[in-house]
């Protein structure tokens, strides 16, 4: 269902809990890693390797924010929108990068390249305004800055 | 000043890598615990520093891990709360990707005093490049027998997990952390019984904070006594604070309790940027009541000081707001993160922060009813203490404490009166 | 029981040790408001709704009593100012978002939303219309509705789907506001139960069948018994003018007396009842004039049938005539028609229909009635040895039972079993064996000796066999439930268990019940939640730590060690056999040998709702042959079944919410089954119709027409019945029937050894052991069994036929 080496890492996480439910999280991370998203046959997939029943992990994968259950952008976009943000120009950034790429907030640009999302605090926040592009962090950014980032991403 | 926690901040590049660490007098509390402690005498040593939880609540450490009991048919753990998600708060990030080796120590004394073979580091998901600093630095500790199945000869087994939360702030409340390591969505549970008698996988659990645990290794190198010493009678040693919002240099900085919190705001973070002046702060992220520049000029930085002020130290997320800051705004902010953040498990929570928030919207429009500001006071009220868990006080503590003190704020998104007779009358 | 007495607003009173205050409360007259609180699911405490201050040990904050075990001496106040508070609050944020659309829902006037807003909640309402957030209903399987903006999120359905019905097919989604009931497609695979729709306390989760029917207060609510499987769960028939149109489970501790199923009832209690109304019915007798069936007056018909039986018994004399009735038919009708073949027709040759294949009630009754085991009696057992046949499937109650006693008590569930089956999941162990090797398994038990060669003949290891017989030695009480797979001798022997495998004495009883909850205490399997989620799912909700309701209360248990549930097949098979309408006892032929005779010794056959010709599956054209031969065939009948076509009388009889008698469940509990309407068209019940032929015949049965005067005689001389009488029986709800236990002095124990020897020797030991897993949906079994009820019903019957090609319908969305 997932690359070998992506089996082979699930395989490891799970022998660090005495319960196989217990590696759901980093497994779906792993989903989401290989398919852009949580799909419907991951679902069916992990219920099966996990010894949980579909909507035991339906339910998992729904409540919890870093997952998706719809395709979503090659780059998620994600501006901090929290006080501490907030106070240092959250905001602009957002509709900075709204009006650069043409695309609202929640959603993707055409080409499927970027996902624009505003989140909750990010831990950044003597660091704010936080951009974060995936896993990568970039603190205290500006509207310039920004913009290379996007300048750096687009071309790749 | 002392530095229990940052002393390795400086350093080029921190101290992931062990040798740095060991160089720098790295693991030798955890030599010193096997040569000199038995595990009664670290929770004795613990409860003589009087160090108290950093992760929110303030609860005397030792006291908790004196809670677990000595006999156990299931196994015990120890549980790295990491999921630094109340809002201000940057501090455990920092600790663990300047100095992971340092609560790695931390953590294997504990699980040694506690009896815990099998330990986790709960991590939120946002943090996945410091979840693999972790992870190996980890590998390091099991390399040089820190960690494994005979730590450094003692015969004592530790074994140390990362494992990744997924966007949740609720998963920062013990219980709810606990659900979600086992698989499971993050609702918290009901107490009693406790985590420490039934926790994870139904065994006896501690769960602290990351900056807890990593004073831990201090604690058992220079004693209890020396690092109450530290701060003040009642609040032991030294808190990492992180300084966000309208200063000029923002950050994490150590300080004894007992810290004045203007001296900070000014010395340390070189105060407010171009020179306007202080509005409110609110001292301990965002969910403790907020405070105004008087109440913060008289304010250190400890538990009973704040508690003077009718706030609380919290996490230790200082957030400052400078004169040009709308407390009406902020507070809808707050709001907006507890209302996407509420588990959904219990009514006033849930549907409270709904509620509030429609209040909030209407009135951020200028569209406010007259009454609104005591509706929201009211609501506020109505989920106070009457929650599930403590995030519907979270949620309601800002609220009430804005009111209270920022009126005018919230008066002036009241539409007027004629206005809304009109309305009332289409 | 151990009380503790405790102090309710001012008032001492006692409460069962460790029973939920909340509970304890309502025991003692006190009502606390609740949502989320529902006796028998893992507490949740969510709702808010039950809070109450404790003064003694004094507790800062106000509790919730949901979630509160009482302790002696605890003080305790629910009415204050502060507490109403509370209450009013919570409503008030129940209703904030709420659409209060009550005039156009289908829960208004039984919605307990509702209910506590009149008793608990303000007058007013701060939230308004523009204040609150849409979400759209939709509906979420073929029979179940969702509103979710009527929704309390107090998750009785979700934990009633898996505590009850170990199903999980339903669950919340999303956080916080957003949180919704749904699942993973957005559509539900379930068995179909409806119990999340009963528990629901609003208009959040409805049955589709019933949608916009009718209003709770419209209709007429009958308290009556199910007829299907002989469960015999009590329920609440719901009629309007005459259309019966909806059965919810009737809870026997609250909501009316007597019942003996909780708040539970499968989907064919539920969902078929529509078949009462199929426009196929039989509305008036027919008579055969040359080709076909054509109608006729009552008097017509029962003339004929009169006169032409007397003219057959005339002719060959009364042993040519053969009565046969179906299992499913009151103890009522089952008597008028052996009386009917003893004194009217004169012939021993009358049986209740049972195949070789249905559980042999002479063989278990051979020397006597061994202890009958109820559903509570199950749900307070020690041990459950489960031998054949798929409770969940078959006897839905009985599996609801089994899993309350596992996941309430820690009972330790033990299947011996040819065929998969979910209890298997609630299972300490569950040994899969050999087809048609079940037999063996009691040979095994009441003789050390042969466990080697039993298990042989099972397929199994020696030791899974003494590990079974060790625990069953080692329990204190037993409840052994047992499907067809156990044959003859092995049902007989049986009754040699409680001499073979004694009351241990207290402390081994003890200490191995100890041993066992030890045991669960530190499993923590590897699949936490599909394989016990009694314990593992929630390890700190179990009953040591958290005592959830039934700790409390007194064990149900039984005069002996052994007790037994005979899994029967219909509603009322064990009361035909204590009626004694079975060739077993009168000594004439079985009704198998009847229809074989048929042409032959046999002329005519009076069938009572039996439908032998569909009954007999791959040889129907074989029955319906010898059926032909047939001088008369008089038929009692709903429908034109395959059998009824052959007829030359059909007789138009009622439906179970037509009629009135009693019936008895595999519990050997008598229940009164209510008239819920009127007969359909020219319908009469069976017993009246019988009598009436009889009177024709010439034999008064003296019952003056009155159905009480028919269970007054049944009083009288029916072993066990003696003191009952229709009005006890509706007013006390389900009575036990107790009869002489076995005598053992009259067990022939070397000719029983020797026949079980032969049992075990006929297995075929070449049948490779069946070690699938169940995929198909639960309850399909049942549906198949009870064809004469499920083709008729409209609600299930459609997918019966699409049942395997079935792909799940897209999800229909209404606008909301
Ligand atoms: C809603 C809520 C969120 C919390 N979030 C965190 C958190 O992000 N990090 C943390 O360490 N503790 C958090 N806590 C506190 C924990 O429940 C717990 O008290 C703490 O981890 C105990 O560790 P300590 O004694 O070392 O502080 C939170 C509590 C609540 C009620
Ligand atoms: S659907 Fe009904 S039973 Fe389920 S959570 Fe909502 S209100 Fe409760
Ligand atoms: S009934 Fe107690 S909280 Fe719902």
């Amino acid at each position: 269902m997932f690359s070998e080496a992506n089996e082979k890492k699930l395989d490891e996480i799970m022998t660090h809990y005495p319960v196989k439910r217990s590696a759901i999280l980093p497994a779906l991370y792993i989903a989401q890693d290989e398919h852009g998203y949580v799909t419907d046959d991951d679902i069916r997939y992990l219920a099966k390797r996990l010894d949980m029943r579909i909507n035991e992990v339906e339910e998992v994968v729904t409540f919890y924010t870093m997952y998706s259950r719809k395709p979503i952008g090659k780059y998620k976009l994600q501006v901090c929108r929290t006080l501490s943000c907030m106070l240092m120009g959250a905001e602009q950034i957002t509709e900075h990068i709204s009006h650069r790429l043409g695309c609202g907030i929640g959603e993707t640009t055409p080409d499927g390249k970027f996902t624009l999302q505003e989140v909750e605090c990010l831990g950044y926040c003597d660091l704010a305004p936080v951009l974060q592009v995936n896993f990568d962090y970039h603190e205290k950014v500006t509207s310039e800055s920004v913009d290379k980032v996007i300048d750096g991403l687009q071309q790749k | 000043m002392t530095k229990v926690l940052t002393n390795r901040f400086d350093l080029k590049g921190g101290a992931c890598d062990i040798d740095v660490y060991l160089k720098t007098g790295g693991y030798q509390a955890l030599a010193r615990t096997f040569k000199d402690f038995t595990p009664d005498q670290v929770i004795e040593e613990v409860k003589k520093s009087a160090l108290r939880g950093r992760g929110g609540a303030g609860f005397p450490t030792g006291m908790k891990w004196g809670f677990v009991p000595k006999e156990s048919k299931r196994p015990k753990y120890v549980v790295c709360n990491a999921d630094e998600s109340e809002p201000g708060t940057g501090k455990d990030r920092d600790l663990m990707r300047y100095d992971p080796h340092l609560l790695i120590e931390g953590m294997i004394i504990a699980a040694y005093a506690l009896g815990a073979r099998d330990n986790y580091i709960y991590i939120r998901g946002e943090y996945w490049y410091i979840k693999e600093i972790l992870e190996k630095a980890i590998a390091q500790a099991y390399e040089r027998g820190y960690l494994g199945k005979n730590v450094l000869g003692s015969g004592f087994e530790c074994n140390l997990y990362v494992h990744p939360g997924a966007g949740a702030y609720i998963c920062g409340e013990e219980t709810a952390l606990l659900e979600s390591l086992e698989g499971k969505r993050g609702h918290p549970r009901l107490k009693p019984p406790f985590p420490a008698v039934v926790g994870l996988y139904g065994g006896p659990t501690i769960v602290n904070n990351v900056e807890t645990l990593a004073a831990v290794p201090w604690i058992i190198q220079n004693g209890g006594e020396a690092y109450k010493a530290l701060g003040t009678e009642k609040s032991g040693g030294t808190k990492l604070f992180t300084v966000s919002g309208h200063v000029n240099r923002p950050g994490n900085y150590e300080v004894a309790m007992g810290y004045p919190l203007m001296s900070m705001v000014n010395n340390e973070c070189g105060g407010i940027p171009g020179g306007r002046k202080l509005k409110a702060i609110i001292p301990g992220g965002s969910s403790v009541p907020i405070i105004t520049a008087e109440e913060a000029e008289k304010v250190n930085l400890d538990y009973e000081s704040m508690g003077t002020v009718g706030s609380m130290l919290g996490s230790g997320g200082v957030i400052v707001m400078d004169e040009t800051v709308d407390i009406f705004e902020t507070t809808m902010n707050v709001t907006h993160f507890y209302k996407h953040e509420s588990c959904g498990w219990c009514t006033p929570c849930r549907e409270g922060t709904r509620w509030l928030f429609k209040v909030f919207e209407r009135m951020h429009r200028y569209e406010g009813r007259p009454g609104d500001v005591e509706l929201l006071y009211d609501l506020a009220d109505k989920i106070l203490g009457k929650s599930f868990c403590p995030l519907g006080d979270a949620a309601a503590m800002p609220v009430q404490s804005a009111i209270q003190k920022f009126r005018d704020d919230f008066d002036r998104r009241i539409k007027s009166t004629l206005v809304q007779i009109n309305t009332a009358a289409d | 029981m151990e009380t503790v007495k405790i102090t309710i607003n001012g008032q001492e009173v006692a409460a069962p040790k460790g029973e939920l205050l909340i509970e304890a409360c309502e025991m003692n007259g006190v009502y606390l408001p609740r949502f989320c609180h529902f006796r028998g699911l893992t507490p949740q405490a969510s709702c808010r709704m039950c809070v109450v201050r404790v003064d003694n040990p004094k507790i800062p904050k106000l509790q919730t009593a949901c979630t509160m075990p009482v302790s002696d001496g605890m003080v305790v106040t629910t009415d204050s100012q502060e507490i109403e508070e509370v209450r009013s609050a919570m409503i008030e944020f129940l209703l904030s978002n709420h659409p209060v659309d009550c005039p156009v829902c289908d829960r208004a006037g039984e919605c307990e939303l509702q209910d506590q807003t009149y008793g608990f909640g303000e007058d007013r309402t701060r939230s308004q219309y523009d204040d609150k957030e849409n979400f759209l209903e939709r509906q979420i399987s073929p029979f179940i509705y969702n509103d979710p903006q009527r929704c309390v999120v107090c998750k009785r359905c979700t934990r009633v789907c898996e505590e009850w019905m170990d199903e999980f097919a339903i669950t919340t989604v999303n956080r916080g506001s957003q949180t919704l009931i749904s699942s993973f497609s957005g559509w539900v695979e379930c068995s179909d139960c409806g119990n999340c729709v009963d528990v629901c306390p609003t208009g959040t989760l409805l049955h589709v069948p019933y949608k916009y029917v009718a209003r709770p207060w419209d209709l007429k609510q009958t308290p009556t018994v199910c007829n299907f499987c002989s469960d015999g769960c009590s329920m609440l028939a719901g009629s309007r003018s005459e259309k019966l149109i909806r059965t919810v489970a009737r809870d026997g501790r609250g909501r009316t007396a007597g019942g003996i199923n909780h708040d539970f009832l499968c989907s064919l209690g539920r969902y078929t009842i529509d078949f009462v109304h199929n426009r196929q019915r039989v509305d008036r007798p027919m008579v055969r004039r040359g080709e076909h069936l054509v109608p006729a007056t009552w008097d017509e018909a029962l003339n004929f049938v009169a006169q032409r039986l007397s003219e057959i018994k005339a002719q060959n004399g009364g042993e040519s005539i053969g009565v046969i009735s179906a299992g499913r038919l009151m103890n009522e009708d089952q008597y008028v028609l052996r009386r009917f073949a003893e004194e009217t027709i004169g012939t021993k040759n009358a049986d209740f229909y049972h195949d070789d294949d249905e559980v042999d009630l002479a063989a278990f009754f051979k020397y006597g009635t061994p202890a009958i085991a109820t559903q509570e009696h199950i749900q307070s057992a020690d041990t459950i040895l489960l031998i054949g046949s798929d409770p969940n499937e078959e006897n839905p109650l009985t599996a609801f039972s089994i899993r309350w006693a596992v996941r309430q008590k820690a009972a330790r569930l033990v299947i011996v079993n040819s065929m998969p089956s979910r209890l298997e999941r609630q299972a300490q162990t569950a040994v899969r064996v050999r087809e048609g090797s079940e037999p063996a398994l009691i040979h095994a038990l009441v003789d050390e000796s042969r466990i080697n060669d039993a298990a042989s003949a099972m397929g199994v290891d020696a030791g899974q066999i003494s590990d079974i017989r060790r625990v069953l030695v080692e329990s204190a009480k037993v409840v052994v439930i047992f499907g067809d797979e156990l044959r003859s001798a092995a049902v007989e022997a049986l009754a040699l268990l409680e001499e073979t495998l004694a009351t241990p004495n207290p402390e081994v009883a003890e200490a191995s019940r100890k041993a066992h909850i030890d045991a669960l205490q530190r499993a923590v399997k590897s699949s936490n939640s599909t394989q016990k989620p009694s314990i593992n799912e929630n390890p700190y909700t179990y009953i040591v730590e958290h005592p959830t309701l039934e700790v409390a209360a007194e064990p149900v248990s039984s005069a002996t060690k052994f007790s037994f549930v005979p899994l029967v097949r219909y509603s009322n098979s064990m009361g035909a056999w204590q009626m004694g309408l079975d060739s077993a006892g009168t000594g004439g032929l079985s009704a198998q040998a009847m229809i074989n005779a048929a042409g032959g010794s046999i002329k005519a056959l009076y069938i009572a709702g039996e439908d032998v010709v569909s009954k007999a599956g791959g040889n129907a054209s074989i029955v319906r042959s010898q059926l032909e031969k047939l001088d008369l065939l008089v038929v009692q009948e709903m429908f034109l079944t395959d059998t009824a076509e052959l007829a030359d009388v059909v007789l138009p009889v009622t439906s179970f919410a037509e009629a009135q008698g009693t019936q008895v469940n595999n519990g050997s509990q008598v229940q009164f089954v209510r008239r819920t309407i009127p007969p359909v068209g020219q319908a009469r019940p069976d017993w009246m119709i019988v009598t009436q032929v009889a009177r024709l015949m010439g034999t008064d049965f003296n019952f003056q027409g009155q159905l009480k005067n028919v269970f007054k005689e049944i009083a009288e001389k029916i072993d066990g019945y003696s003191g009952l009488s229709h009005n006890l029986l509706a007013n006390e709800g389900a009575t036990i029937i107790r009869r002489a236990l076995p005598d053992s002095g009259r067990i022939d124990h070397a000719d029983l050894h020797n026949r079980l020897a032969m049992l075990t020797a006929a297995i075929d030991r070449s049948v490779a052991v069946d070690s699938s897993e169940l995929t198909a949906k639960a309850g399909s079994r049942l549906q198949n069994r009870y064809p004469l009820i499920t083709r008729y019903s409209e609600m299930i019957s459609p997918k019966l036929a699409e049942e395997s090609a079935l792909e799940a319908p897209a999800p229909v969305i209404f606008p909301a």
